[in-house]
């Protein structure tokens, strides 16, 4: 018989460079007795929300003389503590660099112009929805006196059904889906998910925190739907809700979801 | 103007290679220069649908290797005169099948012949990618059963993704739903998904059911793609399809409960 091998061995990794989304820490001060206080008191209630995340220390807004005075030993050991991955530095001066190093951070190019401003969930993340609901937020009192970052995140909107195995993110702002939601399938947003059509896989709205955040669905039948960390499974699903167009939104022990009546979507 | 159609559903047993079979065979009736490849390398099957089992010789990935020539691994079909079968290797690794190779093979084949039906295997490994790589229609075949749409859903989303349609940013791949072993007093009876349900979930342009029959099994069995078999059921919703795939305007049939009439009911029927 013959065998032929026509295989070879493949390769075992793959080295490539990618973009990601990162936080970033912009120091402003370096006087120790002003940033750990703030930084514990932005980050310490938020714990889980930015539970494992791998940071940035940017040092630009800190003058080239005043940098050296930065323990970076012991901001990334407090950033440690306080739960956050921190994981380079950039806008340093060549003058501290090896104690970057030497604190496990690695060295990266000045920032480029473009960037969004991370809220902390206790704070309204910038979206259409939370500005309509001006009650409900609190303002950070800590702020700086620096002008705030840019307002309104992108809306994603997604044409076409999202089918099992896919996934869709819209990272910053809201989500619209004009078309289905399909089991197996996962859509998540930062702000609102609008889905119009059947929701039959997973949605998770607000996932950086917003309670504000909404799930829209003309037909509810969902795998999973989440809004700001509360969730509820399909099994869970209260009967009366199922197949209904629903709003879900966060309250108080739990989701709450109101029906807006009966629709069934066309294909 | 040469079309490649894959023949696809995630799932397994759904009755593809059954639907490649025909629908080749049927668009070869219709006077279409039609070619089938089987790309279920390792679990080779449709050269047993087709009954051309005792006549393979090369195969596709002795094409692609070089080891023997394209017309020398097609092989004609018996009954019709311009249909051919490209069989599966049996023994060799799937991994084997490059994008390169097949594309290669579908260009060649592309210059002689109006229709290529890609059988593709089970699953979304890499047999199926590479059947699903070229094509320019797809037919998502689909049992009336949760499981069976979920995948296709699945295959649906990767059809969009996955080809060198997709990869070049050219016009997507028109895909068409095949909904296989339809059984309307099932359905009326609640435990089978209808036809309307399965069209809502996929939201894909439907082509037709093929009714659950005993011939299709029969048919397969002796070799014979179902449209070239005795007339039955199955055989004429599949002509119903292609009809309807080549652009007719052609009334759905089988998807109701065929009422009996007044003297089949006293004498059975």
């Amino acid at each position: 018989m013959k065998t032929s091998d026509t295989s070879t061995a493949p390769p075992v990794f793959e080295l490539k460079g990618s973009v990601l989304t990162v936080m970033v820490l912009h120091v402003r001060e370096t006087n120790p007795e002003l940033l750990y206080p703030q930084l514990e008191k932005k980050i310490g209630p938020a714990r889980s929300f930015f539970a494992n995340a791998p940071l940035v220390i940017d040092l630009k807004m800190v003058a080239e003389d005043e940098q050296p005075a930065l323990d970076l030993q012991y901001l990334a050991g407090f950033l440690r503590g306080l739960g956050l991955v921190p994981v380079g530095v950039r806008g340093h001066v060549a003058a501290i660099a090896d104690r970057a190093l030497a604190a496990g951070l690695g060295l990266l190019a000045a920032a480029p112009k473009t960037e969004k401003s991370v809220s902390a969930p206790e704070e309204a993340p910038p979206q259409a929805v939370a500005e309509k609901q001006p009650a409900e937020e609190h303002t950070a009192d800590a702020q700086p006196p620096e002008p705030p970052q840019p307002a309104r995140a992108a809306t994603m909107v997604i044409a076409h059904p999202v089918r099992s195995g896919q996934q869709v993110v819209a990272p910053d702002g809201d989500l619209v889906i004009l078309s289905s939601v399909n089991a197996g399938a996962e859509v998540i947003a930062a702000g609102n998910i609008h889905i119009y059509g059947a929701l039959r896989g997973r949605a998770m709205a607000g996932v950086h925190g917003d309670v504000s955040a909404r799930v829209f669905s003309l037909q509810c039948n969902p795998e999973l739907v989440a809004v700001a960390g509360e969730y509820v499974v399909n099994d869970l699903l209260d009967r009366a809700v199922l197949n209904q167009s629903v709003i879900v939104t966060h309250g108080t022990g739990g989701l709450r979801f109101e029906v807006l009546g009966d629709f069934r979507p066309h294909g | 103007m040469s079309k490649v159609v894959v023949v696809t559903s995630g799932k397994g047993g759904v009755g593809k290679t059954t639907t490649s079979a025909a629908f080749a065979a049927a668009l070869a009736v219709r006077g279409y220069k039609t070619v089938v490849i089987d790309f279920d390398v390792g679990l080779r099957n449709l050269d047993l649908v087709m009954g051309c089992e005792r006549r393979v010789v090369y195969d596709l990935l002795n094409v692609i290797h070089g080891e023997g020539a394209l017309n020398q691994a097609l092989i004609k079909d018996k009954r019709v005169g311009n249909l051919y079968i490209l069989p599966a290797s049996q023994t060799r690794d799937k991994d084997a099948l490059s994008n390169e190779g097949v594309g290669k093979v579908i260009e060649a084949l592309r210059q002689s012949f109006e229709y290529i039906v890609c059988d593709s295997p089970a699953g979304i490994e890499k047999g199926a990618m590479s059947a699903m790589y070229f094509a320019d229609e797809a037919l998502v075949v689909t049992n009336p059963e949760i499981s069976s749409v979920r995948d296709s859903d699945r295959i649906i989303g990767m059809l969009a993704s996955k080809t060198q349609r997709a990869e070049q940013d050219s016009d997507p791949v028109n895909v068409h739903l095949v909904v296989t072993r339809y059984d309307p007093v099932r359905v009326e009876r609640g435990d089978m998904l209808s036809a309307d349900d399965v069209c809502e979930i996929l939201a894909i342009p439907f082509l037709g059911v093929v009714p659950e029959s005993k011939l299709v099994l029969a048919a397969s069995n002796s070799g014979i793609p179902v449209t070239l078999a005795e007339e039955n059921d199955a055989s004429e919703a599949y002509f119903d399809m292609v009809d309807r795939f080549l652009g007719e305007d052609v009334p759905y049939r089988f998807m109701d409960v065929q009422k009996k009439g007044f003297f089949s009911r006293f004498f059975g029927s």
